[in-house]
């Protein structure tokens, strides 16, 4: 199982280089900072609702972009500069390459997010804060699986294109766009409409802009209110939905890397 | 420090380590590897020589299933390398060029990662001894290696799990004369051992030290394949012959030198008498012609340089340019 052998060594250099370490501390220290900032804004009228919501943000703002990044240069770095080439003197496959490199990008991130989460959340029980459940559970679940998302699009990025530089504009150009998708969904349903005449129902151009890895997320967290101005109202909009949404995130990016990667010249 | 493998090969190898058909590498319009037919037997130390851009890399990268062929078929210990290039790596140590090592894991880790990789439990420190790496820098951040000892450090990844077959490129790039004689004797020790070597290099006298043949790439092309010796004397270049004499033969004796077949005079001074023999039964010819006319007291025969046989595969100009060089100096000298 050389995917394993291969994903054991590039977690070694993760823990060992700055930019592990940086995703590392970034990815654990955002739940804090959140909790953190609710505390700061406010106004000795905290509510858990108010620190969930500041640590979604906080967390959305930062885990995306540092994920992405982070993964970015994984694989073009090393092609680039020929470290690709010196492991590759082994029966290892790009196939392994790419899965092993997404697997110990994925628990860094994981780890720290781990950590970060668990820590809020200890905070959240010492301060006796009334937590919904739900909304707790949800904002666990998905923010795991959101960072996945970025920790493929980086991979595919760093498998895409052949160096550093190139895979770092190309993901920061792919997190702008997911980023931005929901408000570009509701500019273009308008411009449709103004074209065509034809009305379209506000729950599909929600749905059109929860179809970025961004909008699902929030869509997900079940404080869509709080984000869009409106809560989920149809089965389409269901955390199901968009944890399908998300799943889909993370297998197609890698899908295509995969495509992109195993039958190109080292 | 030269530590020797402590067993033979047991293995059952395929009588050809390395077999191409027509194997062609293409970029756009450009043939890096041409019509490729190469065969290097099981066990031999195999010298792959060119000029840059000759295809040297390019070739080694198709053996090995860093790029994918255009066209033709090549099998590397017996295993296709367009359907299985991850399994044949298993048995196959390769130390590339234009690689580069990880600077935050130290030699040890490296070396680590790859015998995992190739799933060996072969024992690290031999290696490390093998290729002469100290015990202190073992440990240490390869970022802080000098150039030759990220070469050792390659090279000890490339020897780790003991391969059936190695694929050295430019081994000796960035070794200090020691490094280089370490070079030569992992070499020598692995071909005593049964190891297949694919050797890439532009040190030509490194070649001759260690190949038992050689092949010369041009253009992407194999010109020639056969031992150095074979290649000197296949090769256009001339056999010098440096007869010494007692005293100074008649300008007749020149004459008759010259209307002998494949010889031809390149200078005469009072003790010394110098010809170029074009095949090697002329040198006998030229020694009884002129010895009829005053004593050869004795002779040196100077066979033509591995870098004039490359010259005349590769470049036919240079090489004229460079015999008529050594002309000059050796007429200068006269």
């Amino acid at each position: 199982m050389t995917v394993v052998d291969y994903f054991v060594h590039d977690l070694l250099l993760t823990r060992r280089t700055k930019v592990g370490r940086t995703v590392f501390a970034a990815v654990g220290l955002a739940p804090l900072a959140g909790v953190g900032i609710s505390f700061v804004l406010s106004n000795d009228a905290l509510t858990a609702r108010f620190v969930l919501l500041s640590t979604w943000l906080v967390v959305s703002g930062v885990v995306p972009i540092v994920a992405v990044l982070g993964s970015a240069a994984a694989i073009s770095g090393n092609r680039e500069s020929g470290r690709l080439r010196l492991m590759l003197g082994s029966p290892t496959t790009q196939s392994d390459v790419l899965f092993g490199t997404f697997a110990a990008r994925l628990l860094l991130v994981q780890f720290g997010l781990l950590v970060g989460l668990t820590v809020a959340v200890a905070l959240m029980v010492i301060l006796s804060l009334p937590m919904a459940l739900g909304r707790l559970g949800g904002f666990l679940l998905f923010t795991p699986l959101m960072a996945a998302v970025y920790v493929s699009l980086g991979i595919a990025a760093s498998t895409t294109v052949r160096t550093q530089l190139r895979s770092l504009s190309l993901a920061i150009a792919g997190f702008v766009a997911t980023l931005v998708w929901p408000q570009v969904a509701t500019v273009l349903a308008s411009v449709f409409e103004s074209l065509s005449g034809i009305t379209l129902s506000a729950t599909l151009v929600h749905f059109i802009g929860t179809l970025s890895p961004f909008g699902a997320y929030a869509q997900a967290i079940g404080d869509g209110g709080a984000i869009y101005g409106m809560d989920a109202s149809t089965p389409l909009l269901q955390s199901g939905v968009m944890g399908l949404v998300l799943l889909l995130w993370v297998g197609m990016p890698l899908g295509l890397a995969y495509q992109q990667f195993v039958t190109a010249d080292v | 420090m030269f530590i020797s493998f402590a067993f033979q090969k047991s293995r059952v190898s395929p009588p050809s380590a390395i077999r191409t058909d027509s194997l062609t590498k293409s970029y756009g319009t450009v043939n890096a590897v041409k019509d490729l037919d190469l065969t290097v037997r099981s066990g031999e130390v195999f010298g792959f020589l060119g000029p840059n851009g000759a295809g040297k890399s390019t070739t080694i990268d198709l053996l090995v299933g860093f790029t994918a062929p255009t066209s033709g078929s090549g099998r590397v210990l017996g295993t296709d390398i367009r359907d299985d290039a991850d399994t044949l790596r298993s048995d196959v140590g390769i130390l590339p060029d234009d690689y580069a090592v990880f600077p935050e894991l130290t030699g040890r880790e490296h070396v680590r990662s790859m015998r995992r990789l190739k799933g060996g439990d072969d024992e690290i420190d031999r290696v490390f001894d093998l290729v002469g790496i100290d015990e202190a820098d073992r440990d240490r951040a390869a970022g802080e290696y000098s150039k030759g000892m990220c070469q050792r450090l390659a090279l000890g990844m490339a020897l780790i799990c003991d391969p059936d077959l190695l694929i050295l490129d430019e081994p000796t790039s960035g070794l200090d004369p020691d490094g280089v004689a370490t070079v030569r004797d992992i070499v020598r020790d692995r071909a005593c051992d049964g190891t297949t070597v694919f050797f890439s290099s532009h040190h030509l006298a490194e070649v001759e030290a260690v190949c038992d043949r050689v092949g010369i790439m041009n253009r992407g092309q194999l010109v020639a394949v056969d031992t150095i010796e074979s290649l000197r004397e296949r090769a256009p270049s001339d056999t010098r012959l440096r007869m010494r004499v007692s005293e100074e033969p008649s300008s007749h004796v020149v004459d008759t030198l010259s209307a002998e077949s494949g010889i031809v005079p390149i200078s005469v001074s009072d003790d010394e008498v110098v010809v170029a023999c074009e095949k090697p039964s002329a040198k006998a010819d030229a020694i009884e012609t002129l010895h009829r006319s005053t004593p050869v007291r004795d002779f040196d025969v100077e066979s033509p340089s591995l870098e004039h046989v490359f010259d005349a595969y590769t470049d036919p100009d240079r090489n004229t340019d460079r015999r008529s060089s050594d002309e000059a100096t050796t007429e200068g000298r006269t």
